[in-house]
């Protein structure tokens, strides 16, 4: 049986070549943006559609880091924000629940339309599913 | 300036932390798919993989993708040139369920039930993934 080796190692570079471009040209954009105006004004915004599917204002930071920065990279903030803010239970597992299926939405969306997803599709049954999810468990689990 | 150095660094970073996982896994993935041993691996992960409409190959990076992180599951998965439909479902199901151990451990260490989160980015994985593949023509 022949094997190629060589083209092995090419296609990996060539792999590894277009993801090192796409990550950073990402994070050196998300550094921008978390410098500017408009990160304070998302965290303003933010707040009152997290409110409105039931998760208190306690949990918005936790939210937001993780839904941009993920579970992973945000990791630290998470865990400070959860044991620092005294969030309830209901808080932390609705928030723990929205994040599992929908975080890191900027880095994971992008790295796969770099190999040929439909990034739209992605990133919309994501964050259609994750409020889907957390407004049916808000009715029938954590009624108060 | 400041802002593009300092994005430009944690891109280095991360850029780093992928390819230590992604150049040997593609090679790997790659010479396995020329011996013909990842088609074997394909025909017997076939009836879970039909789930969510991926051929059976796959299974290997959806397997990466899971245990390790989304880099690994790229490197996986490019050498089966899947097409836009297939990357797609495998990146939603990804979406859901990757790097399990890691952060599984991070969210319950904020507080959160284990065995809660686990099962809502597996089953949901299935889930997204199986009905894209039903709605998607």
């Amino acid at each position: 049986m022949e094997i190629n080796i060589v083209s092995s190692i090419i296609s990996a570079s060539v792999l590894s070549i277009k993801l090192f471009f796409v990550i950073v040209v990402l994070m050196i954009i998300y550094e921008f943006y978390e410098r500017s105006k408009l990160f304070e004004l998302t965290k303003k915004y933010a707040k009152s559609p997290i409110e409105m599917i039931g998760i208190s204002t306690n949990a918005s930071i936790t939210m937001i880091v993780g839904f941009i920065l993920g579970i992973t990279y945000g990791a630290g903030i998470l865990i400070k924000n959860a044991m620092e803010n005294k969030m309830s239970y209901k808080d932390t597992m609705l928030s723990a629940i929205f994040l599992s299926i929908c975080h890191a939405v900027i880095e994971d969306t992008l790295i796969f339309v770099a190999v040929g997803a439909n990034g739209i599709v992605l990133f919309g049954v994501r964050f259609i599913m994750a409020v889907g999810v957390i407004v049916l468990l808000q009715r029938f689990f954590f009624k108060s | 300036m400041d802002t593009v150095k300092a994005g430009f660094k944690n891109g280095l970073k991360i850029s780093y932390k992928m390819i230590i996982y992604t150049f040997p896994l593609y090679i790997i993935v790659d010479i396995l798919k020329q011996t013909g041993i990842l088609f074997d691996i394909g025909v017997f992960c076939q009836p879970l993989m039909k789930i969510i409409g991926l051929p059976g190959e796959a299974a290997i990076g959806i397997i990466s993708g899971m245990t390790l992180n989304m880099y690994a599951a790229i490197a996986a998965l490019v050498p089966l040139n899947l097409n836009t439909k297939e990357m797609t479902i495998a990146g939603l199901f990804l979406g859901l369920a990757h790097n399990l151990f890691i952060e599984t451990a991070v969210l319950s260490r904020a507080g959160a039930k284990a065995s809660v989160i686990l099962f809502v980015r597996i089953v949901g994985g299935f889930l997204a993934a199986g009905v894209l593949n039903i709605l998607w023509r």
